[in-house]
């Protein structure tokens, strides 16, 4: 079997936003929707305070809370634990939206451009104007997994076959694989560091990992 | 502020969201105590033909909410797990077996010639078909609003049977004030209604309590307290008091339980329309664990540091 994960390494995170840039360009989002997304985050009190940049998205979850709610059936979870939304098939209800514990989902109903009411010349070329009307989020570039292993490439190791997110990081904080690989990137990441996965106790078991220390527990 | 960092109101619901709560849950229950009306002579007509309209109302403002309405058939794909799709499948018998009892009683209430059709000569059957759709269109919504599992209000588990109770609470409001304006005051019904108020009193201070004790982001909690004397005095207090009332004076009995079927219905609908429009607040982000950064022995260095 195959399991696509994302794996961040939050000591190598800058928060430089690049890979929300890339991601954007990529998939032509609307204002205000970052699939990827870097948070910015303070944790600890004062004096002993840290600024933690936690890349985020969609969890790719192998229990999705989103799929159970969808009464259209435009998300789907494939045999690879990429969760996916049909935008030809989705009806714009919000369930989704409102199910995912990782506020990963988006719903721009209202035509929206980065400039005025008319769409600026890049985002008549780039936009997509697919994504108005329903719910909408990561889907680990699944066009370019696609394609890449269509060509007899490994996700996660070519970069023909890897989410952009992954390929435009200038830290190499962020690494993508097959889980159920051991000789994968991630699984060699995984095993010799120490990880955690958000809200663990939602039980939706997230496809997405966050390292924070070196050594392996 | 930086996104995730605070908790923040959800925005993907609004008011006709809560309109549809507000429409099926009240409209359904107006169903369900027509039906058991119908046991002591109580006037079907129009009392139900308006428990439908409530129902249509909500489900058309759901309509207008989703951001593809013209996609809505949709909606039937996923019976097996979504609650948005056996509320919609149930909506197609609730409307036909309402429809039916409705006609039946019209037929009888007002003599309307609609012998052409083919139906039952008593609108008992269908009206008890109507109640049972309605009560499981009813636990449905119940369901839709448990199921955001990114808000904690909404997926508190007590919020499930105080928003049922509020519903059929709301749905005898507007039954009472209905009955009234047909000059019709039903002693037991007021009982029924005396016990209602009690059960959603019951069940409020319960979801308050299971709240207060959650991790419940605060502006959420302080958004559901700021209605809690509206919806406890006028909601419940006023019209228990004015049912009371009602016994003792019968003779303006009528206005006094139309007073109370008013008061009953808003208080509930206040909650709901607080509840998805107010309530809605979704956590902020927490890091379990930071980086560690640095090199090993200096002061970065140190887990947690």
């Amino acid at each position: 079997m195959t399991r696509y994960v994302m794996v961040a390494d939050l000591r190598r995170c800058v928060g430089c936003q690049t890979c929300t840039a890339a991601c954007k360009m990529a998939n032509g989002t609307p204002p205000g929707v970052q699939w990827r997304r870097v948070l910015d985050v303070e944790v600890g009190v004062y004096p002993d305070v840290k600024r933690v940049f936690i890349p985020t998205g969609c969890q790719h979850c192998t229990s999705p809370p989103c799929l159970d709610v969808c009464p259209s059936g435009a998300t789907q979870k494939r045999d690879d634990g990429i969760v996916t939304i049909d935008y030809d098939v989705c009806i714009g209800c919000a369930s989704c939206a409102l199910a995912c514990p990782y506020g990963a989902r988006y719903v721009v109903n209202d035509e929206q451009y980065a400039y005025g009411e008319g769409p600026t010349d890049d985002e008549v070329v780039n936009g997509n104007a697919d994504l108005f009307g329903v719910a909408s989020k990561c889907n680990f570039c699944v066009d370019v997994i696609d394609e890449g292993i269509a060509n007899g490439l490994t996700p996660g190791e070519d970069p023909e076959a890897t989410p952009r997110c992954v390929n435009s990081c200038i830290s190499g904080a962020m690494t993508f694989g097959d889980i159920d690989d051991p000789e994968s990137s991630v699984s060699k990441l995984l095993r010799e560091t120490k990880h955690y996965r958000q809200k663990e106790q939602e039980g939706t078991e997230p496809g997405f990992y966050y390292i924070w220390d070196g050594d392996a527990l | 502020m930086n996104w995730g960092s605070a908790s923040r109101l959800q925005n993907f619901w609004d008011v006709r969201a809560a309109c549809n709560f507000i429409g099926g849950g009240t409209g359904c229950s107006v169903l369900v105590w027509a039906a058991f009306g119908l046991n002591f002579g109580l006037p079907y007509f129009p009392v139900a033909l308006i428990g439908l309209m409530f129902v249509g109302a909500g489900l058309l403002m759901v309509w207008l909410e989703i951001g593809k309405p013209w996609r809505a058939f949709n909606v039937f794909f996923r019976p097996q797990t979504s609650w948005m799709t056996r509320e919609g499948i149930l909506s197609l018998p609730l409307f036909a077996t309402g429809l039916v009892a409705v006609l039946v009683a019209a037929e009888a209430a007002i003599e309307i010639p609609v012998q052409i059709l083919i139906l039952p000569n008593s609108p008992v059957v269908p009206a008890v078909f109507t109640a049972f759709f309605a009560l499981a269109f009813l636990y449905c919504q119940l369901h839709i609003l448990n199921s955001a599992r990114s808000i904690p209000a909404w997926r508190e588990p007590k919020v499930m049977p105080l928003l049922g109770v509020s519903g059929l609470t709301e749905g005898m409001g507007i039954y009472l004030l209905v009955t009234a304006m047909m000059g019709i005051v039903s002693m037991f019904m007021l009982a029924v209604a005396l016990a209602l108020l009690v059960a959603r009193t019951i069940a409020w201070l319960a979801y308050i309590d299971a709240i207060r004790k959650s991790n419940i982001p605060e502006p959420a909690i302080a958004a559901i307290l700021s209605v809690r004397h509206v919806f406890l005095i006028a909601g419940h207090l006023l019209p228990a008091i004015m049912i009371v009332a009602a016994y003792i004076w019968p003779d303006i009995a009528i206005t006094l339980v139309a007073l109370a079927g008013i008061a009953a219905t808003l208080g509930g609908w206040l909650f709901k329309i607080t509840l998805v429009t107010r309530a809605a607040f979704i956590p902020r982000v927490t890091v379990p664990v930071p980086p560690v950064r640095g090199r090993p022995g200096s002061p970065s260095g140190v887990p947690g540091a």
